[in-house]
């Protein structure tokens, strides 16, 4: 189990995560909502060590962080983080080299799936495509969690099915995946839990599908009514 | 353990690899001028002494008692020389910290992926450095090897009765800047180089401070910079504040500045270790 207890976070002296607890299991897709600012980015960051806390604490199986996490959690980021000179090869031959947890059948699975090439250079790649390298170059660690950001911003339709349909596939199975994103309406069938954030804290935390069964709303209907929207 | 130092080798052979285009650049620079040196200069020489010996009726052996004879050391004073080691310093002066903010500022943010291996943070750090060095010993090896080329064209170029013969040893050992950055003993070379990774070290400090704390690092790191110039030369300040330079013999005084040094130079490894640990953001 993943868990963030009460973690509080400070851009000079602006709030952005105060008190935040939650947890995501094994197994679950956990979404974190919420409008722009509200600090998701930020709590993804955190869990990886990419960014410190003021205060606060976040377990790993019951661990706290330390460089043998990253065989445990893969982090797919809202950004390329592969160098922009590297071929695809060359990208998985990197990611090979330093984890044992590397997945090299997936890795090629996943090149075929995204219909990519081995000797593509990154710095060639659409945005989209370099969104599938992020996802390709995650996905190919046998981890047993997932953290996405926002991984359907900014790409093109085709791609956000093919990515969707990741979410359906066995690459996620069993896994605990924690994803943000503002295109609810892509995975929202698939999404087992929701978080919604505003203004750094957590203001509701319910499982998706009891919602839809004993309230008769959706996530969408849920944000909306949080919003005021 | 034994993975460990397998995922620093690998990260070392990265850094590499990432480094030898700007090595290559620089590599090349120093030899094209140091072969134009070799060509340009004992020509020079030769047609200024013609010039000078008919302008002032001068003989081979007056000319030469006046002006003096040219060798590979009259070269190593010449732009030729000088040039491409102030760029090779200055080159790898910014390199310290280019390699750092690249991983931030390129048109791709890698320092995501770096920060993410399963290994210690520090081994990043230590690959950055050692990497800069490599560089450095590379293009200090690089120097010599075309001196040890250059006696030998200066020497079919230059007319004997001009020609004074030094060997490379000599050179480095009586040159203006060889003796500082060849130095021609063990325990002056190891002070050099250790001072050297010292600043390296503080340098990444600075650094790492403005990667965590963002412009609040800066003045920091400025101020931790100026605080370890101050205790490394504090030994020498004290001798002149007692108005009295007998205190301490030259030679104690060497050692306890670099003993000091090395002090800023442990200090400097534990804040960035705690920096990459515990502060960094990506």
């Amino acid at each position: 189990m993943l868990e963030v207890i009460d973690i509080h976070k400070n851009f000079g002296r602006k709030k952005v995560l105060n008190g935040v607890s939650f947890t995501a299991d094994k197994g679950d897709i956990t979404c974190l909502i919420g409008i722009n600012g509200v600090g998701k980015t930020t709590i993804l960051n955190s869990i990886m060590n990419l960014t410190p806390i003021k205060k606060g604490e976040i377990l790993i199986d019951g661990q706290p962080q330390s460089p043998s996490m990253y065989n445990k959690i893969a982090f797919i980021p809202d950004a390329s983080i592969i160098l922009p000179g590297m071929t695809v090869q060359e990208a998985i031959d990197f990611m090979k080299d330093y984890y044992s947890v590397w997945n090299d059948k997936r890795a090629k699975d996943l090149i075929r799936f995204f219909r990519l090439k081995a000797t593509d250079k990154i710095q060639d790649l659409s945005k989209g495509n370099q969104a599938k390298i992020n996802l390709l170059v995650g996905l190919s660690l046998d981890v047993d969690y997932i953290l996405m950001d926002e991984p359907f911003s900014g790409i093109d339709i085709f791609t956000r099915e093919q990515i969707a349909e990741v979410f359906s596939s066995r690459l996620v199975e069993d896994r605990g995946v924690l994803i943000t994103t503002h295109e609810i309406a892509d995975i929202e069938h698939l999404i087992d839990k929701v978080v919604l954030l505003d203004d750094g804290a957590i203001i509701k935390e319910f499982y998706a599908e009891e919602m839809r069964e004993n309230e008769g709303m959706s996530v969408v209907d849920v944000m909306r009514e949080a919003f005021n929207a | 353990m034994k993975k460990q130092l397998q995922y620093f080798i690998r990260l070392v052979n990265f850094e590499f690899e990432r480094m030898y285009k700007f090595l290559l650049g620089i590599m090349i620079i120093l030899i094209l001028s140091n072969f134009a040196g070799y060509i340009i200069g004992p020509l020079n020489y030769v047609s200024k002494a013609n010039e000078t010996m008919k302008l002032e009726s001068l003989s081979t052996t007056q000319y030469i008692e006046t002006y003096g004879s040219f060798s590979l050391e009259t070269l190593t004073r010449s732009l030729w020389i000088l040039g491409p080691i102030a760029l090779g310093i200055i080159g790898f002066l910014f390199y310290s910290i280019f390699i750092w903010y690249r991983e931030w500022l390129g048109k791709n943010t890698f320092i995501y992926r770096l920060l993410m291996l399963p290994t210690s943070r520090m081994h990043i750090y230590f690959a950055k450095l050692l990497i800069i060095f490599v560089g450095i010993f590379s293009l200090l090896s690089l120097q010599i090897i075309s001196l040890w080329i250059g006696s030998f064209i200066i020497s079919s170029l230059t007319p004997p009765e001009f020609f004074s013969a030094m060997t490379v040893s000599e050179v480095v050992r009586t040159g203006i800047i060889f003796p500082m950055i060849l130095p021609n003993t063990l325990e002056v070379f190891l002070g050099i180089y250790s001072l050297g990774l010292v600043a390296i070290s503080v340098l990444f400090t600075i650094i790492l401070l403005e990667r965590s704390y963002r412009i609040k690092g800066f003045p920091l790191g400025i101020f931790y910079a100026l605080a370890s110039i101050g205790f490394i030369i504090s030994p020498n300040l004290v001798s002149l504040i007692a108005k009295n330079n007998y205190i301490l013999f030259n030679s104690e005084l060497i050692i306890i500045v670099v003993i000091f040094a090395l002090i800023v130079g442990l200090v400097s490894l534990l804040i960035s270790r705690y920096l990459l640990k515990n502060k960094i953001t990506v």
